[in-house]
């Protein structure tokens, strides 16, 4: 009993697998997979997995029918266009499944010869598909470029395909805007001179001599989606589809926990969220597979015949116990679903009951903070409550001495060792998460000289300037915020009173 | 010879070890004041992130009150004994201005606790602490540890000792008129009550298990005893209990009590639970020798999404969450608490937990399923008839 309640019998083991049923639940065919103790012939597979899709996409579909929550309220929209979908494709096994599962399903009606009224189209339920492959082969470890195999997989359907380099996050750029690692609060500076070409932005970045193997999975992850997130707006696209399996997702959950994405659980994990306004607004991200177990998407692959590419992990060489959280915590979920089948089902189920700060923010009709570097809901003071649960600095404790008046007074845990001027800190602007993996970087080698602080400056994507300058500007118009009304200047307020001045 | 990564740049000490929570090299004396000023932080409500809303303008709210008299629950163990220490070292050093006792429940599990207990007689004395120790032979009609473990086997025994043991603590802290009982549970174990929550899909329990402060029967935002407006400040309140080590690892528990050379038992519990517990156990320790910040971590991801539970908007499944339709937030309707018939503390049932275990221990019969609520006339009919733990009631 350690949360100070009474728990539920902890030493019970976990229940033993049921043994499957020898015929499908449905029928008395011989059963092609067992999924959470039920037995399927492939047909009643089939009906139960495109059932489990609907259900995945029907968020996405309610969004293309009904608009942008800002269209819908101009009632522009209603009835009348769709939205067109930006596809996520990583040449595996699940977003290849989930592009046969949008044609057959959200595109072309599927033959259905039980359907009443055959002659009865329903229109496409988007009203186009573009696919978009990241090549990542700029990151150390990954490996060639697959570009071309992964256009051969989808050579077949009829949905344009385009390809883009993880690098180009670092473009356009005409300025080099850079951070140091070597200044707790992440102080930031930006160059005029000529900007470094998009590759070697992305090395500075990513560099293994600089993070942890779990940093490095987070930092790449978060450039991944913040890239996806900007071709989808910038393509037209008003949802983005990723393939995510509850595998994945269950994995994401747990390993997010462990590197502090608590905050942001929801939008990680959740069947879909509303981008940020900072982003352009208007992107719905959906993750229409995030209740189906992988299993279920390898069978529905094979027997469907849908070739796909084996994905590669960075070559790290080491043993998944010390390659990172990721590693570990996929390692520990996939132990636990080869015993106990219902893992991953409890897992998202308990994710899948969190709220969102998105939705929360939208509910309220109050503009949310996000974190520049990944993009998502960011709680504030998530700095200063690190220091004062992790002190890594004892300078400002010992330069005030503990009083021994009868009001205890604390050195706020705010007041850090070095005090940058608050526009150039990127460090009180993170979420908890990138906070933890800006600051903490890997020390030098061993015997190796101490490096310069020179050494230690990194360059950060484009983006990561414009959402931080975006939040400076917020902060300071929320200082000049008087009780309810803002105050906007000389000239804000003679528009306010207008309506009373006589021409002079 | 590593520099203390904590002293002066100009004059740093030797370090002799190395913190397990950020793996800096510190000196002795540095470390002591990291692991103090880090509980001072967390009393002083600095540290909880579950305090803090989304915009960062949370009200910070301190773990005691002034004049407040503060049960230590103590075990004899590394973790309370700790916690005896740095409760009277922190009170007299900021002046919290507690009235500090310890509290100790006698299981009755022979070759542990009665050793560990000579231990916590000691600790009174060297702290100077008023000591009341409740045994269950007394309170449960002379069911100790070892008995039931007799009855029911070792399978499920911590469910009854974790039963007995809220209430006896209950019951000794009403014993003492004590405001606020404080248990030395560790980050670690919070870590892994989180995880576990989480692998068993009891989203209820994790917004419990990662609260600081449990009891008082308010949420934290309306618990202000000061506050004589609402008619919820004069309902009767379950007594606090809390956790200063929250944030606080295992391992540097040890650490200070082997560096100051505390006095404290070493032996776990001889019905220590192993099964389930042990995969998040194994997990967090795994995840900690990767990034040893992954402890705190996990407590500040389970405080947040233990938050989001109560946002508005929809869930992360899809389904539709509560809206802002009404202004202001509409709360979750609270148990109704009611008077256990028979004991007469505290319950959400006619009959609490304890005297639900304590009725199957009597009539032998050795599994009881938590949660399933009894039919309530057998219970009411069988609690007129049974006088016993009326007396005991306090």
């Amino acid at each position: 009993m350690s949360c100070g309640q009474p728990a539920p019998d902890e030493t019970q083991e976990l229940p033993a697998a049921v043994a499957p049923a020898a015929t499908c639940v449905r029928c008395s065919l011989p059963p092609g997979i067992v999924v959470r103790t039920t037995s399927y012939c492939w047909e009643h597979f089939h009906d139960h997995f495109t059932f489990a899709y609907r259900k995945g996409i029907d968020g996405a579909r309610t969004r293309s029918r009904s608009g942008r929550p800002q269209d819908v309220l101009n009632g522009a929209k209603r009835g009348t266009k769709r939205s067109k979908v930006m596809l996520a494709f990583s040449g595996g096994a699940s977003s290849r499944v989930l592009l046969d599962l949008l044609q057959k399903n959200s595109f072309t009606r599927p033959d259905d010869p039980s359907l009443s009224n055959p002659r009865f189209k329903p229109p496409p339920t988007f009203e186009s598909l573009e696919i978009l492959y990241v090549d990542e082969s700029g990151v150390p470890g990954f490996g060639p470029d697959r570009t071309e195999e992964v256009r051969a997989l989808v050579a077949e359907t009829p949905f344009p395909f385009r390809s883009i380099k993880l690098e180009s996050i670092f473009t356009p750029s005409t300025t080099t805007f850079s951070t140091s690692y070597s200044t707790p609060s992440l102080l930031t500076s930006t160059s005029t001179s000529t900007p470094l070409d998009p590759l070697t932005s992305l090395l500075s970045f990513l560099s293994p001599s600089t993070h942890s193997p779990t940093s490095l999975a987070s930092l790449h992850s978060s450039l991944l989606h913040s890239l996806l997130r900007r071709e989808a707006l910038s393509s037209g696209c008003e949802i983005l589809l990723t393939g995510e399996t509850a595998n994945r997702v269950a994995i994401q959950t747990i390993a997010g926990m462990a590197e502090g994405r608590g905050f942001s659980m929801g939008e990680e994990v959740g069947c879909e969220w509303e981008a940020s306004e900072e982003e352009g607004g208007g992107l719905l991200v959906a993750r229409p597979l995030s209740s189906i177990l992988l299993k279920e998407v390898t069978y529905y692959a094979r027997i469907r015949e849908l070739e796909s590419l084996t994905m590669r992990r960075p070559e790290t060489g080491v043993e998944p116990k010390k390659a990172g959280i990721e590693a570990l915590v996929q390692d520990f979920v996939n132990g636990l679903e080869a015993n106990f089948p219902s893992t991953v089902s409890t897992i998202i189920r308990t994710a899948q009951k969190l709220g969102m700060r998105s939705a929360d923010e939208r509910e309220r009709k109050v503009e949310g903070i996000r974190c520049p570097l990944c993009g998502l809901p960011a709680q504030l003071g998530a700095e200063d409550w690190r220091k004062a649960i992790t002190i890594s600095t004892l300078s400002d404790l010992k330069s005030a001495a503990p009083s021994s008046s009868s009001t205890p007074s604390l050195p706020a845990p705010a007041a850090a060792a070095d005090l940058p001027s608050p526009e150039a800190a990127l460090a009180p602007l993170l979420c908890y998460s990138c906070l933890l993996i800006m600051q903490g970087t890997l020390p030098p080698p061993r015997g190796a000289p101490t490096p310069d602080e020179e050494e230690k400056v990194v360059v950060l994507p484009p983006y990561v300037e414009e959402m931080a300058r975006r939040r400076r500007r917020i902060a300071e118009e929320e200082e000049g915020v008087v009780g309810r009304r803002t105050v906007s200047g000389v000239e804000g307020v003679r528009r306010e009173v207008e309506g009373y001045l006589l021409d002079e | 010879m590593a520099p203390c990564a904590l002293c002066p740049a100009d004059n740093p000490a030797r370090a002799i070890l190395r913190r397990p929570k950020t793996l800096q090299p510190v000196c002795k004396q540095c470390f002591f004041d990291v692991f103090e000023t880090e509980i001072h932080n967390t009393i002083m409500g600095f540290g909880q992130a579950e305090g803090s809303s989304a915009d960062g303008k949370g009200k910070r709210k301190e773990l005691f009150r002034r004049g407040e008299k503060v049960a230590i629950g103590a075990s004899g163990g590394k973790d309370s004994t700790v916690l005896a220490h740095i409760m009277t070292l922190l009170n007299d050093r900021y002046d919290y201005g507690l009235d500090l006792c310890l509290l100790s429940i006698d299981e009755g599990i022979s070759g542990y606790r009665d050793a560990s207990l000579d231990t916590v007689k000691r600790n009174a004395v060297q702290y100077d602490l008023p000591l009341k120790i409740l045994s269950y032979h007394e309170l449960y009609g002379g069911w100790t540890m070892d008995r039931v473990v007799g009855e029911i086997g070792k399978k499920g025994n911590c469910t009854y000792c974790g039963v007995f043991r809220r209430q006896a603590l209950d019951r000794g802290a009403h014993l003492l008129t004590v405001d606020h009982v404080v248990t030395g549970h560790n980050a670690d174990d919070v870590a892994e009550t989180v995880l576990m929550n989480v692998l068993r899909g009891d989203i209820a329990r994790l917004e419990r298990c990662t609260a600081i402060t449990t009891g008082g029967d308010l949420p934290p935002e309306l618990d202000d005893p000061e506050d004589t407006k609402t008619l919820e400040g004069l309902l009767p309140r379950t007594i606090k209990r809390s956790k200063p080590f929250k944030y606080t690892y295992e391992k540097e528990i040890v650490m200070y009590a082997y560096f100051k050379k505390l006095d404290y038992h070493s032996t776990e519990c001889i019905y220590s639970p192993t099964a389930y517990r042990g995969h998040a156990r194994a997990l967090v320790k795994d995840l900690e020798s990767i990034r040893p910040s992954a402890i705190v971590d996990i407590i500040y991801s389970g405080e947040a999404m233990a938050s989001s539970i109560k946002l508005l908007g929809r869930r992360a499944g899809g389904d539709p969450g509560p809206t802002n339709e009404k202004k202001g937030y509409t709360r979750a309707p609270r148990n109704s608490q009611q008077k256990c018939t028979r004991c007469n503390s505290l319950s959400s049932q006619p009959l609490c937990q304890a005297c639900m275990l304590l009725e199957s221990l009597n009539k032998g019969v050795a599994k009881v399923e938590l949660g399933a609520e009894p039919s309530k006339e057998k219970l009411v009919g069988e609690a007129n008839g049974s006088g016993a733990m009326e007396k005991l009631a306090v």
